[in-house]
C-alpha cells in the first residue's frame, strides 16, 4: 500500500493595473505585443522599477494565508534561456521571500478539517507567451504577459489525495479573491498549478522520488493529473521499479502525464540577488495598514451567516463563494434586516440570472439597497411574488428603478380599502347562492369566492387583506 | 585662438558673451575630427549633421537668454549609452546595428539643456575593460603613446576632438584609460547618476561619469547629468549639490589618507613616485597626510571579477538573437539560434566572462565564490567607512603601471588601484600628476566619502592649478 505525498506550487497573477517593473498595462489580452515597452521587452539599458502595489498585494495574500512577512526582502535573478523570457532571467525571490510559514485550513467531505502549511509566498514576474504557427512553421513571441506580477504559493507536501488539493485550490482562490489581489480565472491562466507528487510505503519515513507536473490550469486537470500520476507511480513501484525524478506535463486529451525533462537535464538557475532592484524594507506600520484594509475573510463570514443570520450552511456557502455576491448580500441586509429573505431572493433569483449569463456579479446595475427594497416589498406583499421576479428581470434588462418598473407595469398593490369593501360586497351580492352554500356549512366554496375577489382586486389589495375582509363579511352573515 | 584647445567653461563664457556662435564652435570641432580622428580613431558613429542642427537651436536659446550650463557645449558619448534613433553598439558585433527606441536618462537631460552631440565613442564590447582591445570596431590609440590602446572618450578629449566626453566606469574602465591619456575623469558615487539607458556591463559597479580637461569642467558636466531618476531605482534620491562648491577652498587642515596597500609591490615605482610627490605638494598646501590601511585590498581583484562576471553572465543572456541584435543564419531550432548568434557575435572577452560568471553562480560554487565576494565587498565598504572617520579624502595611484598593458591577466591585475573605490561604491576623481619616461601621463585618484564629490573635485582642482600639463606629442603640435 502506498501513500501519496503531494505538494503544490501555485502561481497567481496579481490584479495590479500595471506590470511589476514598468508602467505597461497588466490587463489580460490585447493585440500581440501592444502591452509592452523597452523595459518589459528586455531591451539593452533598461532597468526595472518595482511596483509597490504588487508588493502590497503579495503581502495581502500572505495575510489571508496566515504567513509571517519578511520586513526585509529582495529579489533574485533566476537565469535560464527561453524565448518567452526577454531578459533570459526571471526576477523572482529565492533567498528572502516576502511571505513565509503560513497555514490554510481546508475541509474535505467525510475527512473533516486539515491544515496545509504554506512554505512561502514570493513575488515574481510572469514570462511572455509563445504562439506556434504550425502553418508557417514558426514560433512567435508575445510579450504582453511578460512582467505581469505573479505570486508563487509554495506549500509543504501536506496533501494525500486529489480531493484535498482541489479543496485547497478552491480555498486559496476564494482567499485571493477576497483579498482583492487575483480573480483566479484559471481559464485565463490567472491561476496555474504545479503538482509535486511522490508515493511512500506505509510505515516508511523517507519520502519517495517525486515527479513534478507543470502548469495545470483547471481544477479538473489537477484532479485527473494527480489521479493518473498516483496510478502510474503505484504501478512502477509494484513492479519493483523506481520512479524517476523528473518534470512531467499533463495531456488533457488523453488524461495522462508524460516526461518533459529528467533531473539530469534540470536547470541550474544560477540564482543571485538582482543588482538592479534595491532591497525593500517594510515597516510594522505599513503591515498594519495593509492588514486593516483586508476585508472580512470567507471563513469568518461563513460563521457569521450561520450563527448570526441563521442561514443554512449550504446557503451560507453559496453566498460566500463569490465575494461580490457576499458583499452585495451584506449591503442589502444592512438596509433590510431579513437575512433569510435576502439570501433566498439572491440564491433563487439573482444567482440564476448570473448563471444564465444575463449579468456579471461584479457589475450589478442596481444597488444592494434597491434590491433590498424589492425583497421587502415582496415580503410585505406590496408587490406580488411573481411580479417581484419580473421586476428583478426588468431591473437587470433595462437598468430602470424598482419604482419606475412597478409603476409602469401596475405592480404596486395599493391597499384601497374603499374599493376592497365595495368590490367584495358586489361579488357577494352577485353570488348569493354560493354564499348560501357557504353559510350552510359548505366551507370549501370559500375558495371560489376568494378567487373571484382576488381576480377583481389584483393590484388593489394584497391577498391577505382580501382574505381577511372576505372572512369578516362572511362571518357577519352567519 | 584655437577653439578646440578651450576648456568647457571657457566655451561657455564665450558663447554667453556672444564672442562666438555655437555653430562656429561645432564647425571647428567637426573639422578637427575630420583631420585627426582617422589616426586614432575615437568614434564609432559620428553625428555631425545632427550636431549642426543642435548648434543652431543652441544659438537661438543663447540669443533668447535661455541658456543652461551645457547649452551649445559639444560632447561625445560613449557608445554603450542609448541614444534614440542613433545606433548604439556597446562596442560589439552583437549590437552592431542596434538603434535604441529610447534615450538614456542622461541623454534626455543633456538634450533638455541643449548640449550638442558630436558622436558616439569607441569602447570595449559591453564596457568590458578600458582598452578597446575588446572592441569590435578596432583599437583607439592614446595620443600620448600609439602603442597604448585606449577608449574613444579619453583619447578624444586628449586630442581636442571634444572638450568633454561621457562614459561609464566599472572598476576603472573609464578612469584608468583617462589617466593614461592625461585627462581628468570622475566616477561619481554609485547611484549619483542614473544608469537607465546604459547598456549593462556589471550592474553593481556601472556608473556613468565624465572625462574632461580638468576637475572644474567635470564638476559642470556632473551637475548636468546627476540626480535621482525614477527609471533607475538604484539612483539616489539625495539632492544634488553644486559640485563646484569647494573649488578654490584652502586645503589647510585637510586630512588626506594614503592607504599603504596602494603603495606596495603591486604598483610600479614610477607611478608611486609621481603620486607621492603630489601628496607632498598637498602637504605644502597645508594638508595633513596620514597613513591608513584597507586590508581587504588583498582580495580586491578577485572580488571585482567574481561579482562583475556573475552580473555580466546574466546581463548578456538577453542577447539570444531573437528580439534585437545579431542573429545567426541558417537556423532550424531555438537552441541553434541562441548558440549560433552568441558564438558568432560575442568576442573572446565576453565569452570568457560569461563562462567565469556562470561558473561562480553555479550551485556548486556559489558559496565558495559569489557569496565570499559579496562578503569582501561588505568588508571593504566598512573598512573605507572606518578610514573616512579619520580623513577627508584618500589619495591613490590610478593605474598600477605607466605603460601599455599586454595580456588578459595583466589587464585584470591593472585595476588593482581603481577597483576598490568602485567595489565600495565611492566617488573617485582622477587627474594627471606626472609623466613617465615614455611620455605617458601618470594619473592619481582622489576617493571621497559617499556623495561627497564636491570635496574631491576641490582637492583635484587645487593640484591642477600648480601643475603643468604637456600636450600629446603624437599630434605634432596640432
Amino acid at each position: 500500500m502506498f501513500i501519496p505525498v503531494i505538494g503544490l506550487e501555485v502561481h497567481a497573477e496579481l490584479l495590479t493595473d500595471s506590470k511589476i517593473f514598468c508602467g505597461c498595462s497588466a490587463e489580460f489580452g490585447g493585440d500581440h505585443n501592444t502591452r509592452c515597452c523597452p523595459s518589459c521587452a528586455g531591451f539593452p539599458g533598461t532597468l526595472p522599477m518595482l511596483n509597490k502595489r504588487a508588493v502590497e498585494y503579495a503581502i495581502r495574500a500572505g495575510f489571508t494565508m496566515n504567513c509571517d512577512i519578511n520586513k526585509l526582502t529582495y529579489w533574485d535573478r533566476k537565469n535560464y534561456f527561453y524565448p518567452d523570457l526577454p531578459t533570459a532571467y526571471q526576477v523572482s525571490q529565492l533567498y528572502l521571500p516576502l511571505c513565509v510559514n503560513g497555514k490554510v485550513d481546508i475541509n474535505v467531505d467525510g475527512e473533516g478539517s486539515k491544515q496545509i502549511r504554506i512554505h512561502q509566498i514570493h513575488l515574481e514576474e510572469d514570462a511572455g507567451k509563445l504562439v506556434h504557427d504550425d502553418f508557417n512553421n514558426v514560433s512567435l513571441a508575445d510579450y504582453n504577459r511578460g512582467g505581469i506580477p505573479l505570486i508563487e504559493i509554495v506549500t509543504e507536501p501536506d496533501f494525500s489525495n486529489a480531493d484535498e488539493v482541489k479543496e485547497f485550490v478552491e480555498k486559496i482562490s476564494l482567499l485571493l479573491q477576497y483579498a482583492g489581489v487575483c480573480e483566479c480565472r484559471m481559464e485565463q491562466g490567472q491561476l496555474r498549478v504545479d503538482v509535486n507528487i511522490s508515493l511512500m510505503r506505509q510505515g516508511d519515513e523517507k519520502l519517495g522520488t517525486r515527479a513534478e507536473i507543470k502548469n495545470l490550469n483547471s481544477i479538473k486537470s489537477i484532479t485527473r493529473a494527480i489521479e493518473y500520476e498516483i496510478k502510474r507511480q503505484t504501478e512502477i513501484l509494484q513492479n519493483g521499479e523506481k520512479v524517476v525524478q523528473e518534470t512531467r506535463r499533463f495531456n488533457e486529451n488523453r488524461g495522462t502525464t508524460s516526461s518533459l525533462r529528467s533531473k539530469v537535464d534540470a536547470h541550474d538557475y544560477r540564482y543571485f540577488p538582482d543588482p538592479d532592484i534595491p532591497a525593500v524594507t517594510i515597516t510594522q506600520a505599513e503591515l498594519d495598514s495593509i492588514r486593516e484594509q483586508l476585508p472580512e475573510l470567507p471563513d469568518t463570514r461563513l460563521e457569521r451567516y450561520i450563527d448570526e443570520y441563521k442561514l443554512t450552511p449550504v446557503n451560507a456557502k453559496i453566498l460566500i463563494a463569490d465575494r461580490a455576491i457576499s458583499d452585495f448580500f451584506d449591503e442589502a441586509v444592512k438596509s433590510y434586516n431579513k437575512p433569510k429573505s435576502i439570501s433566498d431572493f439572491i440564491i433563487v433569483e439573482l444567482l440564476r440570472r448570473i448563471n444564465l449569463g444575463e449579468l456579471d456579479a461584479n457589475a450589478i446595475p442596481f444597488s444592494a439597497q434597491e434590491f433590498a427594497r424589492l425583497v421587502q416589498a415582496a415580503d410585505e406583499q406590496k408587490i406580488a411574488k411573481n411580479n417581484a421576479k419580473t421586476t428583478l428581470r426588468y431591473m437587470i434588462e433595462t437598468g430602470d428603478s424598482l419604482d419606475k418598473i412597478a409603476e409602469e407595469n401596475g405592480f404596486w398593490i395599493k391597499e384601497d380599502r374603499e374599493k376592497l369593501v365595495s368590490t367584495i360586497d358586489k361579488i357577494l351580492a352577485e353570488n348569493e347562492n354560493v354564499v348560501a352554500e357557504y353559510l350552510a356549512g359548505e366551507v370549501k366554496v370559500f375558495g371560489y369566492l376568494m378567487g373571484q375577489c382576488t381576480k377583481a382586486l389584483r393590484g388593489v389589495c394584497t391577498p391577505q387583506s382580501i382574505k381577511k375582509e372576505l372572512e369578516d363579511k362572511l362571518g357577519k352573515l352567519k | 585662438m584655437d577653439i578646440t584647445k578651450l576648456k568647457l567653461r571657457q566655451i561657455r563664457d564665450m558663447l554667453d558673451n556672444g564672442q562666438i556662435s555655437c555653430k562656429e564652435i561645432i564647425n571647428a570641432y567637426i573639422e578637427r575630427i575630420d583631420d585627426l580622428d582617422g589616426d586614432l580613431p575615437c568614434f564609432i558613429t559620428r553625428t555631425s549633421e545632427m550636431a549642426l542642427e543642435q548648434a543652431s537651436d543652441a544659438d537661438k536659446r543663447i540669443a533668447n537668454g535661455d541658456a543652461g550650463e551645457l547649452t551649445g557645449i559639444p560632447l561625445a558619448i560613449s557608445d554603450n549609452i542609448c541614444t534614440k534613433g542613433v545606433k548604439t553598439t556597446a562596442g560589439g558585433k552583437m549590437l552592431e546595428d542596434f538603434v535604441p527606441p529610447y534615450d538614456a536618462t542622461i541623454i534626455s537631460r543633456l538634450n533638455e539643456q541643449g548640449a550638442v552631440l558630436l558622436g558616439k565613442t569607441n569602447l570595449d564590447e559591453m564596457g568590458m575593460s578600458g582598452s578597446t582591445k575588446n572592441s569590435h570596431f578596432g583599437n583607439t590609440s592614446n595620443p600620448y603613446n600609439s602603442a597604448d590602446s585606449t577608449i574613444g572618450s579619453a583619447a578624444g578629449v586628449a586630442a581636442g576632438l571634444f572638450p568633454a566626453g561621457i562614459a561609464a566606469d566599472a572598476g576603472g574602465t573609464m578612469t584608468c584609460p583617462a589617466a593614461n591619456c592625461g585627462m581628468a575623469s570622475i566616477r561619481p558615487t554609485y547611484g549619483r547618476v542614473s544608469r537607465y539607458g546604459l547598456i549593462a556591463n556589471a550592474s553593481s559597479f556601472d556608473q556613468i561619469g565624465g572625462i574632461a580637461n580638468d576637475a572644474h569642467d567635470l564638476a559642470i558636466l556632473l551637475g548636468a547629468i546627476a540626480g535621482y531618476d525614477e527609471f533607475d531605482r538604484t539612483s539616489s534620491t539625495k539632492a544634488t549639490t553644486d559640485f563646484t562648491a569647494k573649488i578654490g577652498d584652502s586645503l589647510k587642515g585637510m586630512k588626506i589618507a594614503l592607504p599603504k596597500e596602494f603603495y606596495g609591490d603591486m604598483v610600479d615605482d614610477a607611478v608611486k613616485e609621481a603620486v607621492l610627490s603630489a601628496a607632498k605638494q598637498y602637504e605644502e598646501m597645508g594638508a595633513d597626510l596620514i597613513e591608513v590601511s584597507i586590508p581587504s585590498m588583498e582580495f580586491a581583484i578577485p572580488t571585482y571579477y567574481i561579482i562583475a562576471n556573475a552580473e555580466i553572465s546574466s546581463n548578456l543572456a538577453r542577447y539570444d538573437g531573437i528580439k534585437f541584435g545579431y542573429r545567426g543564419e541558417d537556423i532550424d531550432s531555438y537552441e541553434q539560434l541562441v548558440k549560433r548568434s552568441r558564438t558568432e557575435a560575442f568576442g573572446d572577452e565576453a565569452k570568457r566572462r560569461i563562462l567565469l560568471g556562470n561558473f561562480v553562480l553555479s550551485s556548486d560554487s556559489y558559496k565558495d565564490y559569489f557569496e565570499k565576494a559579496l562578503a569582501v565587498k561588505q568588508k571593504m565598504m566598512s573598512e573605507f567607512t572606518d578610514v573616512f572617520a579619520s580623513c577627508d579624502v584618500i589619495l591613490t595611484p590610478t593605474n598600477t603601471v605607466n605603460s601599455p598593458v599586454e595580456g588578459s591577466v595583466a589587464s585584470y591585475n591593472s585595476i588593482y588601484c581603481a577597483a576598490p573605490s568602485s567595489i565600495a561604491m565611492l566617488p573617485s576623481i582622477t587627474t594627471t600628476c606626472g609623466y613617465g619616461d615614455n611620455g605617458m601621463p601618470i594619473g592619481m585618484s582622489i576617493i571621497g566619502r559617499r556623495f561627497d564629490e564636491a570635496t574631491i573635485i576641490g582637492v583635484a582642482d587645487q593640484f591642477e592649478r600648480g601643475f603643468n600639463k604637456i600636450l600629446p606629442a603624437l599630434l605634432g603640435g596640432r
